[in-house]
Order: structure tokens, then C-alpha cells, then sequence
């Protein structure tokens, strides 16, 4: 193999340092779990200083939520290098299951995710097993369609999905019908969700599933010399992923209690959203996609509020711009902009 | 411990085209043998349907007593066939620990784990000195014996390795050969190599295939071969 450009790679993996010849030392699954508490101490006093601002809460609801279906898409996405546009569909599914249970069986949400989790799971490996026969852009492509199509399946099987008109879900509220009068219960669902998909991902990456992803990613040959089953273990990835997927979706239904095809099955606000988000903020890095979703989510829903009414569209063109420079300027994101800035500071101190 | 590999009647190709049209070929526990030809004789074809890379479409291949014509490259390790591919294609953002942890992440390896990475790198003491840096980062000497050192961490009986003398200049290739030929007979590994190279590999080898447009067309001990006329005006240059 040739001298690999340590640049060109779009962000480092696992410990991901990349800038000298040294690796960063690699965390350990508890130090990670460590890290994660303090993070989820962090948001919760964030809730309780702006518990009663409902705008604030409403964008913080939606970034966790964001952040943690971006972390759920890098574990295929970014430690497993399958570049899935398809990850809406799975969304779609965990909101749908959620609402049609919610809608005809008054069944809890919390409950329906369960079978949300795992029917998106099964779809996950069903379309994936014939689409990772593809590779690199001819994978991202193939997902992409799979988007479409569920987009015009939605829309046609009315009777599950209530087709173009959507679902409206009643507003009963209560906890066990996970259905609040204010948005501070909402915003604490997202962070536990955030940090549970933090955790599942850390457990991963730390793991030996982890290790396979990024042998898998790095080069399929060698994996496959070094006894590595790579069809499997991209399957298993993409299950997990989906899973947590499938729960995003169900908590989006349940937020927004109005699920319909060009609200979760949109490609350019959810399916794309998702690996945009893990792009800015550092792919295949544990938190970069939490750092992605701190920018872009409150940075969307601010010039949507300022701006969105003067000029339409004009967060789809600022966030277009932004992820152009980052590709020129940060190829490894937020993450591996403060990782290189970090080691150069402490290269200079020694 | 090794292991013997027997190839009947192989077949193999891409697509249209035919590469390999029926190869006898052994190689008896313990021994090393050597491929050796020509560019596009077949030689990576051959190894990599052996390893299950590529599907034989006709023949048998058997490791041992064991039948491996049908199986799955990945399955292959965990019977104690390892292949070390060309150019070693080690895991660049890895480190070059972590590489040799993926080679024995296998059921096979998982054994004797820490024991078999010590081993590895009383075996190859650069490699000690390398283990917390990026494997991409390495030379291309020590990237092929870190690629050798993987394949062991997997503790085969059978190493087939194709073109270690790829992109190294003549005295590294010289030291990779030794360093094949001490853990064979350390190890009591059987080695099957294929090489461009064909004095190197006439040298280290115990027994020798000449491969050309698909087809074996001479196989003698490797000290016969080097001292034949044709061989060496064909192959060797001289």
C-alpha cells in the first residue's frame, strides 16, 4: 500500500490524533462512560438554568435529539466508513410504529419503541445485506434511492401511515403517554437519549465490534485476511445503528405528535441531516458528532427564526457554505480541529 | 505445529477471462515453497483463491485432511491458513499494536493472546519499538514484517504470502526472506510464497513452482532451479 495522506482522511478514527507519527493514547470504555456523565451533568444544569424558556428548550430538545441520531449514524457511518443516506428510513419506521400504536392501540411510547428499535433493525439488515455488496459512493447512492422509495411507499399505504395527510397523535397528556404540556420533559428525554446512544456507541468503539468496524472501514481485504466475517460485522454495525435510529424517530413523533412522509422521510432535514452533522463536527470521532450538532442544530433554528421568513431556504444555503468550508478548511471537523490544536499546545508546554 | 496443502486441478478466473487453468500443486508440513513467474502468470490469482478470495471454479483444495475449496476468506484463519496480501495492506490508522491485535482477535488466536504478542515482537524487535505508532507511518520494510507479524498473531500453521519483496529495495527483501525462513523453521510453519523475485525466492525456498500463462510448467527442488540455464536466462537475468 502506498504512504497513506494522513490529511485526506475525513477525520481520524478511535482515538483519532492523526497529525504526527504518535497515536493518542486510547481511552478506555470506563473512562468514556466517565466523560459521558459529565457531559449529561453539563445539559441537565443547561435545563435547569432555561426551564422556562420555550424556545431555548425547544432548540435544546431538538439538538440533543440531532446529536444523538448523528452519534447513532456514525457507528456505521463514521467507525464503520458506510456512508448510509438511508438512515430517514429507519427513523420513519421508529416514528411510524410509535404513532400507529399510540394512534390505534393507545399503547405507551415508551413501550412502542421496543418494536420500533427492532423492526428498524430488521429493515436495517434486509435492505442492507444486497446494497453492501456496493461500495464507497456507489453504497451512499444505492441507500440515498432507498429513501425515495420509502417516500413513495409512505405516502401510497395510507392505512399505516395515513398517507400524504400524515397522523396527528392526540394530545393526552401524561407521562406513560409521553405527551407533556411543557417542553422541559421533552428536552430531558432527548439528553437521555443522547447519552444513552453516547454510551452504546463509546461500548462499541472500545469493543471488539469497534475494532472490526474500522479494520472493515480501513481496508476490506485485509479484514477479510485477518478473519474478519466483514459482510457480518457491517450488518451487526448498521443493526445497532438503526436501532438507535428507530428510537430518534419514535421521540420525534412523540415531540412533534404529527408524523407525515415530507416531515420524516425528508431527505435534506432528516436522512442527510444526520451524516452533515457528523461530517461538521468530526466522523468517526466519538463526540464529534455531539460538537456538530451543538453548532448546526441552534445555528439552523436561529436563522430559521431571524431569517427564515424574509428569505426561504436560506439555512439550507448557510449550512451548504458551511459544510463547503469545512471540507476545504477542517477535513476533520470541529473534533479534529481542537484534537490538533490541543497537541499543539501541548507540544509546545514539553 | 504445520500443515500441508494440497491443490488439485484449480481452476480460477475473473469474469471472461481465464487465469488460472489447471494447477497441481503441494506443499508437504513444514516445507517452503515458492511460486514464482512472470507479471499476470497467475501467481496472486492463485494465492487468493486458495485464501477464498476469489472462488475456484473448478478443482479441490484441501488443507490438511480438510476440504477449504468452498470457504469464505474469513473463515480460513481460524483453520490456521493466513495470507499475507500483497504490499502487507495493514491498517494505516491503526497502530501497529492494534494491528497485531486484529490478527489475533480470531478464535483461533485468542488462545494464547498476550503470549503469542510477545512472541511476535521477540520475533520481529523493530515492531516492540514501533507499537504505539500509526501503522501507515512505517517503512515499507517494517510494514511487511508487521504484515507477517499479524498473520502469525492469528498462530496459522500455513502462511501464504504473496510478493513480500514488493517496493523494498534489494537488501530489506533479502532480510524479509531470512526473517520468512527463521520463523518457518522456528515455528515449524509451512510456507507458501509467490514471488516476482525469483532468485530471493529460489534462495529461501526448500521446493519451487515455475508458473506461467496459468499452468505449472516446472516444479523441482528450489536448488535445482536456480542452477538451470533456462530458468535463470528467463527469470533471473543473467
Amino acid at each position: 500500500m502506498n504512504k497513506t495522506d494522513i490529511q485526506a482522511m475525513p477525520a481520524g478514527l478511535a482515538g483519532a490524533g492523526a497529525g504526527g507519527t504518535a497515536r493518542p493514547k486510547v481511552t478506555t470504555f470506563a473512562t468514556e462512560l466517565g466523560r459521558i456523565a459529565a457531559i449529561g451533568l453539563f445539559f441537565a444544569v443547561c435545563l435547569f438554568l432555561f426551564r422556562s424558556d420555550p424556545f431555548i428548550l425547544n432548540m435544546m430538545a431538538y439538538t440533543f435529539l440531532f446529536a444523538a441520531l448523528s452519534t447513532s449514524w456514525n457507528i456505521i457511518g463514521g467507525f464503520g466508513g458506510q456512508f448510509s443516506l438511508g438512515h430517514g428510513v429507519f427513523f420513519a419506521i421508529g416514528a411510524y410504529t410509535t404513532a400507529n400504536l399510540y394512534f390505534h392501540w393507545q399503547v405507551s411510547p415508551w413501550l412502542s419503541l421496543i418494536p420500533g428499535m427492532i423492526l428498524a433493525s430488521i429493515v436495517a439488515v434486509a435492505v442492507s445485506w444486497p446494497t453492501f455488496r456496493l461500495k464507497g459512493p456507489f453504497f451512499a447512492i444505492a441507500t440515498l434511492a432507498l429513501n425515495e422509495v420509502a417516500f413513495v411507499l409512505a405516502t401510497y399505504f395510507d392505512s399505516v401511515t395515513g398517507g400524504p395527510r400524515g397522523m396527528l397523535l392526540p394530545f393526552k397528556a401524561g407521562l406513560v403517554n409521553m405527551v407533556f404540556t411543557s417542553r422541559l420533559p421533552y428536552a430531558i428525554i432527548m439528553v437521555g437519549f443522547l447519552l444513552i446512544s453516547l454510551v452504546v456507541a463509546a461500548y462499541v468503539l472500545r469493543g471488539r465490534l469497534g475494532y472490526y468496524l474500522q479494520a472493515v472501514h480501513l481496508d476490506e481485504d485485509a479484514a477479510r485476511a485477518a478473519g474478519i466475517d466483514v459482510l457480518k460485522v457491517k450488518l451487526t454495525g448498521m443493526a445497532i445503528s438503526a436501532a438507535l435510529t428507530g428510537i430518534g424517530g419514535a421521540l420525534f413523533a412523540m415531540y412533534l405528535r404529527f408524523v407525515d412522509p415530507p416531515t420524516v422521510l425528508n431527505i435534506q432535514d432528516i436522512g442527510v441531516k444526520f451524516l452533515l452533522i457528523a461530517l461538521i463536527g468530526g466522523v468517526g470521532t466519538l463526540y464529534g458528532p455531539l460538537l456538530g450538532a451543538l453548532l448546526i442544530i441552534p445555528l439552523e433554528s436561529y436563522l430559521r427564526a431571524t431569517l427564515g421568513g424574509t428569505i426561504p431556504g436560506i439555512n439550507l444555503l448557510i449550512l451548504g457554505g458551511l459544510l463547503v468550508l469545512f471540507a476545504l478548511f477542517m477535513r476533520r471537523g470541529i473534533f479534529g480541529a481542537l484534537q490538533g490544536a490541543w497537541e499543539r499546545y501541548r507540544g509546545a508546554r514539553s | 505445529m504445520s500443515i500441508s496443502l494440497t491443490v488439485r486441478n484449480l481452476h480460477a478466473g475473473y469474469g471472461q477471462a481465464s487465469v488460472i487453468e489447471g494447477i497441481d500443486f503441494d506443499a508437504a508440513a513444514g516445507e517452503i515453497v515458492a511460486v514464482v513467474g512472470a507479471n499476470g502468470a497467475g501467481k496472486t490469482t492463485l494465492l487468493n483463491t486458495i485464501a477464498g478470495v476469489n472462488p475456484a471454479r473448478e478443482g479441490t483444495i484441501r488443507l490438511g485432511d480438510l476440504d477449504i475449496t468452498r470457504m469464505a476468506a474469513h473463515e480460513l484463519p481460524a483453520r490456521g491458513l493466513a495470507l499475507v496480501p500483497e504490499g502487507g495492506r495493514l491498517f494505516p490508522f491503526m497502530t501497529v499494536r492494534e494491528n497485531l491485535e486484529m490478527g489475533g482477535f480470531s478464535q483461533r488466536g485468542s488462545a494464547r493472546f498476550s503470549e503469542m504478542l510477545d512472541e511476535v515482537m521477540e520475533l520481529f524487535p523493530i515492531l516492540r519499538q514501533r507499537q504505539k505508532q500509526w501503522a501507515g507511518s512505517l517503512s515499507g520494510g517494517e510494514r511487511q514484517m508487521c504484515a507477517i507479524a499479524r498473520a502469525v498473531m492469528g498462530q496459522p500453521q500455513l502462511i501464504m504470502l504473496d510478493e513480500p519483496s514488493v517496493g523494498l529495495s534489494p537488501k530489506l527483501v533479502h532480510q524479509v526472506f531470512e526473517l520468512v525462513r527463521e520463523l518457518a523453521r522456528k515455528k515449524g510453519l509451512t510456507i507458501v510464497l509467490v514471488e516476482q523475485n525469483v532468485s530471493e525466492a529460489l534462495g529461501v525456498s526448500d521446493r519451487a513452482y515455475v508458473l506461467d500463462h496459468g499452468a505449472i510448467v516446472r516444479s523441482a527442488p528450489s536448488s535445482e532451479l536456480s542452477g538451470d540455464p533456462a530458468i535463470q536466462s528467463a527469470y533471473m537475468g543473467l
